[in-house]
């Protein structure tokens, strides 16, 4: 697969990026084994085309560069399920590899408890990405599936929930509770007595995040 | 307080199309919530605030939600002059309520929605407010009796305290 960095001029000043709004994070990981590896920084070492970095290199480039910025540590378990393809390299303990939420979430390797750096791409005046870069992972953000103990349980007629998230695009338990009519307990308590179908229902939902409520 | 915001995951989709929630083409569509920014997911949640409230109002009484729209399907730009370039017209939501009691033809009201949580500047709101009845002008056949009518339901506003504090009793602006 091409490359879909391009310099634009000597100085590399500006990039263009020719794919789907989906790659984003490919290409953000691109941008930055692109520029290591042109100033020497370090060897690339991309494994299913998602770059390996080791943060202290990266960091120190990164405060010299105006295109990337870093966000802020995110631990590793906070990605098990989200599609994060790790891999340790030979030369540092800690790296950072970032990559688009369609990744396939079986490579992710739960077992790592390392530290990623989340960072995005800044808006520059001659930025010639017009596929919303600027869009990265949450800081803080938990894209895991419900834990089946103590976590949201839904029972058979739940589906009649999955159709008001769907309508919602996004709700929290609050909404459910006033569109169902049943009461925020009751949507959290579990039941001992799962059938076939809510197990399948149970990884149907997602928490994306945990946010500050307004009230 | 933390809360905790839910999202359709994959495994809900075949089940959402085979309790006939959705449609098919839902499985060709990727699932992009994840990629939405913290601002985003506040932004989204105030709209899902509204959309709730708006379904819980029309269950019962006269007026019902028989339409509600997001997303890219709405975005459209206006040109407001000749030479000048097109400003993008992007709506929040579209939505049409039904009023059982008025004469057919003269019972159906569109809306767009502009939610605004309190992080726009009134300029950039009545801008905003004025895109849709230009663009509404300029793709009507006919001309047509447009009014941007702004209703104002902050997160914070005593408004919203009041409207939630009685959930039978607001009426639909």
């Amino acid at each position: 697969m091409a490359s879909p960095l391009r310099t634009e001029n000597a100085s590399g000043t500006s990039f263009s990026f020719r794919d789907s709004g989906g790659a984003c994070d490919l290409f953000k990981t691109r941008i930055a084994a692109s520029l290591l590896v042109r100033q020497g920084l370090f060897e690339c070492d991309v494994v299913f085309g998602h770059a390996l970095l080791p943060i202290s290199i990266l960091s120190k480039y990164l405060k010299a560069t105006q295109y990337l910025r870093i966000i802020e540590p995110i631990p590793i378990s906070r990605y098990a399920a989200s599609g994060v393809t790790l891999r340790k390299s030979r030369q540092c303990g800690v790296f950072l590899c970032i990559c688009g939420a369609g990744v396939k979430r079986g490579s992710v390797n739960r077992r790592r408890r390392m530290c990623l750096l989340a960072f995005q791409t800044c808006r520059g005046k001659n930025h010639g990405n017009k596929c919303g870069l600027l869009r990265t992972f949450l800081p803080g953000a938990t894209n895991a599936l419900m834990p089946t103990k103590n976590g949201f349980q839904l029972q058979d007629r739940d589906i009649e929930l999955l159709h008001f998230v769907h309508e919602l695009r996004i709700a929290t338990i609050d909404h459910l509770a006033a569109l169902s009519g049943r009461s925020v307990r009751a949507l959290w308590v579990g039941s001992s007595t799962q059938t076939t179908a809510v197990s399948r229902l149970r990884g149907s939902f997602h928490a994306e995040a945990r946010l500050c409520d307004r009230t | 307080m933390q809360k905790h915001v839910y999202a359709i995951g994959p495994e809900g989709v075949p089940i959402l199309i085979e309790s006939g929630h959705a449609p098919r083409q839902l499985t060709e569509r990727r699932l992009r919530h994840r990629e939405l920014t913290e601002i985003g997911i506040r932004h989204s949640l105030f709209v899902a605030d509204i959309h709730t409230r708006m379904i819980l109002l029309t269950r019962s009484g006269p007026i019902k939600l028989v339409q509600w729209q997001e997303g890219s399907a709405l975005w459209d730009s206006v040109v407001a002059r000749e030479g000048e370039p097109a400003i993008p017209v992007r709506p929040d939501g579209y939505l049409v309520l039904e009023h059982a009691e008025r004469p057919q033809g003269k019972n159906k009201f569109h809306v767009f929605l502009e939610a605004d949580r309190s992080t726009m500047s009134h300029e950039r709101m009545a801008a905003k407010n004025c895109r849709i009845p230009r663009l509404l002008r300029a793709t009507l056949p006919r001309p047509a009796n447009i009014r941007a009518c702004r209703r104002s339901l902050s997160p914070r506003s005593p408004r919203r305290a009041a409207v939630r504090g009685t959930p039978g009793k607001a009426s639909i602006p």
